[in-house]
């Protein structure tokens, strides 16, 4: 059965951020993920998401990421590994024959080296994107989406909710057809390719239909009487401001540390050694990030250990 | 003066050659619950639809005759006053559900027909404690029971206080506890806000007691009925039931041909099991009928004889084999399984070629058997028709029949009763009573016990993980 991360609100300060602040404190992981070089500077950015995660209590949604993109994450640094010849430090080599021509293949450290640096660059990137998704609501992103327009925070609320209940139904329908005899999850690959035809061809009559059905539903509750206006409110508090400030200094620390070039770090031709007094600001900028998260009432033994009604349920303990 | 009036109402849907309504004279006072019966197919959702504005504007096709609404043209009401004036719940609550979080449902429909947002929070805070949803409004939609799912539509549509509430077979996806307390909150809408109410349900049973009076519904036709008869039929049919029960004796060769031994299950998000040294058998041309409350593991226990969910301790087996380990062309020939939701099995252009697909996945001749299984489901009429087309009870026949033509030992059934009114089940049961004839085990899992005591072999309840057996009266 695959696990699919589900977003479960939990009792911690950084739930509590505006989606905003939530917004810019990802966007900026992202976007220094892209630029920095420096394995120090971006294993400071993965320290400062893992504590968050770790704060938040949603390791859990993190792993799922984490399995997730693991074995693309292994493929680069093997083809990094093996195709980078820019490298000069022998770890070993190996002889091949390619078209009945021989090659010697050396393997480097500085190409292993810059696998990693890739690997980890693009595990910051999926952690950040998983730490957004863990940390911010449907409903909050449906806010943020709002201020594009009603109709997309629609769509994407109405994807949120059929997205799951698609692959729910893929898994039900493979499940029932299996007792006519289609071999839809074992076998070979031409076997579950046939099998796809029938079970993909349900899903999408069923999801027509349901569509019919949601829009009918929709219809009489005044969906596209006219204007809509709207419950949700995020106010701007105090807890806010303060996040803002730290993620500010951040950024111009950050923008500071690429103009001295400190942020730089090259791998060929052979791996440039690490200056720790440029290493400041890498310090700074995980600290910097990880502050909001551990507030008062943020840090693990202070926050509230009851469970909320989504693990409660998920727990078994009660359920509606 | 009426809330609602119908003169000479006839409606034909876009695809249709005649009126699927026709001459409707209807009134309804206000306050009223109104008990919509009628056969699957005569024209009570279409009447509904007609009542709530929905059709011609949402489904088009041609409308004549004259609705009024307090008195004025029903065609003259905008949307946004429709869905303020009318609430409509449908069948199928996992279809109504557009939001992701139960607060966000609530206040859906306020939010569209475009209310403030301090007067929102105050429905908001109202209808949360009339449906008892305080602890559960920040709860995710997605893991929500079906009667809840239900209950959070009705409630969303309250949220918005409409003086007609129009429901079409709203129990029909719910268990017996679910459905009570479903109506319960129904009472309470009726009592505190006078809502009136127009249901079309085959559960009469539940409604009895609650009717002011009763549209039968005929082929399009409407007949105004004293609620006195609701009462009537219901005792009569109940006394059907029995009879039918008593002439149809037990058939059994007491083969073992399935079973349980002493299994243990669990699912690894709940702690505590769902079923605990659990043994059954069944046997060859007996119908076996498991009883038990929403979430009691009926389904679960279905699941462990498919193969599909391994028991954590004890054995399965189908005819001796470990259902987990079978192929799907080896299971099919021992075990079929007719889920919930018929939509799942149905995606050829004919039911002819849905069952001959079975057939061809498991390479079976015909040799007449798809004719022969047709028949036994009365579906050669329909041989030629879209499967999707059909109706509900058609559609679960059509796809029984495209199980049955693998002749499995094994026959399980999920919640078969569901959508079906009475005529359908007792057609249901005398197919079941001949399938086992032909020497099959019948499984069915079901919270219809008047239906299930009406024809099975063998009674069982399902609780506390554990089966007991059930008086059969």
């Amino acid at each position: 059965m695959h696990q699919i991360p589900v977003f479960i609100e939990k009792n911690r300060p950084l739930f509590k951020l505006h989606y905003g602040v939530l917004a810019c404190m990802h966007l900026y992981l992202l976007i220094f993920a892209l630029i920095f070089d420096h394995p120090i500077y971006l294993l400071a950015l993965l320290a400062a998401i893992g504590v968050m995660m770790v704060a938040a209590d949603t390791m859990s949604y993190w792993g799922a990421y984490l399995r997730m993109s693991t074995p693309l994450i292994t493929f680069i640094v093997i083809l990094n590994v093996l195709f980078s010849r820019a490298g000069s430090t022998l770890i070993c080599s190996s002889p091949i024959t390619v078209l009945g021509a021989s090659y010697n293949l050396p393997f480097t450290w500085e190409a292993l080296a810059y696998g990693g640096g890739m690997a980890l660059r693009l595990l910051v990137i999926i952690s950040s994107c998983a730490s957004f998704f863990a940390l911010v609501s449907p409903a909050k992103m449906m806010g943020m989406l709002s201020l594009f327009g009603a109709r997309w925070a629609l769509t994407f609320n109405l994807a949120l909710r059929l997205v799951p209940l698609m692959i729910e139904e893929y898994h039900r329908i493979g499940e029932v057809q299996r007792c006519r005899g289609v071999e839809w999850s074992g076998g070979g690959l031409i076997k579950r390719v046939k099998s796809f035809f029938p079970v993909s061809a349900i899903l999408l009559l069923s999801s027509l239909e349901r569509s019919v059905a949601m829009a009918e539903s929709m219809y009489t509750r005044g969906f596209g009487s006219g204007p809509r206006t709207s419950y949700c409110q995020e106010n701007w508090t105090r807890c806010d401001r303060q996040a803002v400030l730290c993620l500010t200094i951040a950024v111009v620390i950050s923008v500071g540390a690429i103009v001295m070039g400190w942020s730089e770090y090259s791998y060929y031709p052979r791996l440039s050694s690490i200056k720790w007094t440029e290493m400041w600001p890498a310090l700074a900028i995980a600290g910097l990030l990880v502050l909001p998260a551990l507030r008062k009432g943020g840090d693990l033994a202070g926050a509230a250990d009851e469970l909320t009604e989504g693990e409660l349920y998920l727990s078994g303990q009660q359920a509606p | 003066m009426p809330l609602m009036s119908l003169q000479k109402v006839s409606y034909t849907y876009p695809a249709s050659k005649h009126p699927d309504l026709q001459e409707v004279n209807l009134e309804l006072p206000e306050g009223q619950l109104v008990l919509v019966t009628g056969p699957s197919g005569s024209g009570k959702s279409t009447l509904l639809r007609v009542m709530g504005g929905l059709a011609p504007r949402f489904y088009g096709g041609r409308l004549q005759g004259h609705i009024q609404l307090f008195g004025q043209d029903l065609g003259q009401w905008s949307q946004r006053d429709l869905a303020r004036s009318i609430g409509i719940l449908f069948q199928d609550p996992e279809s109504q559900l557009v939001t992701t979080r139960v607060d966000q449902e609530l206040v859906f429909g306020m939010e569209n027909v475009g209310y403030a947002r301090t007067f929102m929070q105050e429905r908001l805070r109202e209808v949360a404690e009339v449906f008892a949803m305080q602890p559960w409004l920040h709860y995710p939609t997605l893991h929500l029971s079906g009667g809840w799912k239900q209950k959070t539509v009705l409630a969303s549509i309250m949220a918005v206080r409409p003086r007609l509430l129009l429901l079409d077979e709203p129990l029909s996806q719910l268990d017996e506890d679910s459905a009570d307390r479903f109506l319960d909150y129904l009472d309470q809408c009726r009592r505190r806000w006078k809502t009136t109410v127009v249901i079309a349900e085959h559960r009469v049973d539940k409604l009895v007691q609650r009717t002011d009076q009763v549209w039968d519904v005929h082929q399009g036709k409407v007949h105004k009925q004293p609620a006195g008869i609701i009462n009537w039929q219901f005792e009569h049919r109940e006394a059907g039931a029995r009879g039918s029960a008593k002439r149809t004796p037990a058939f059994s060769s007491r083969q073992r041909v399935a079973g349980l031994r002493q299994v243990d299950f669990w699912y690894v998000h709940f702690q505590r099991p769902v079923l605990k040294q659990l043994s059954l058998d069944l046997h060859a041309g007996e119908i076996t009928c498991l009883l038990g409350a929403n979430g009691a593991g009926k389904t679960t226990l279905l699941k462990l004889l498919l193969g599909s969910l391994k028991p954590c301790q004890g054995q399965v087996d189908i005819c001796g084999e470990d259902p987990c380990r079978l192929q799907a062309y080896q299971l099919a020939r021992k075990v079929g399984y007719l889920s919930q939701e018929p939509g799942d099995y149905l995606f050829s252009p004919t039911v002819r070629q849905e069952v001959e697909f079975t057939c061809r996945n498991l390479q079976l001749k015909d040799n007449g058997r798809i004719d022969k299984v047709l028949e036994l489901l009365h579906l050669q009429p329909l041989a030629d028709r879209n499967p999707r087309d059909l109706s509900w009870g058609e559609r679960q026949r059509t796809a029984l029949a495209s199980i049955l033509v693998a002749q499995p030992q094994v026959l399980l059934l999920d919640e078969p009763t569901r959508g079906l009114d009475w005529k359908l089940k007792v057609e249901l049961a005398t197919i079941l009573r001949d399938v086992a004839r032909q020497g099959t085990a019948i499984l069915v899992a079901t919270h219809d016990r008047q239906w299930a005591g009406s024809f099975a072999d063998r009674l069982l309840y399902l609780q506390k993980g554990n089966l007991v057996d059930a008086i059969n009266d």
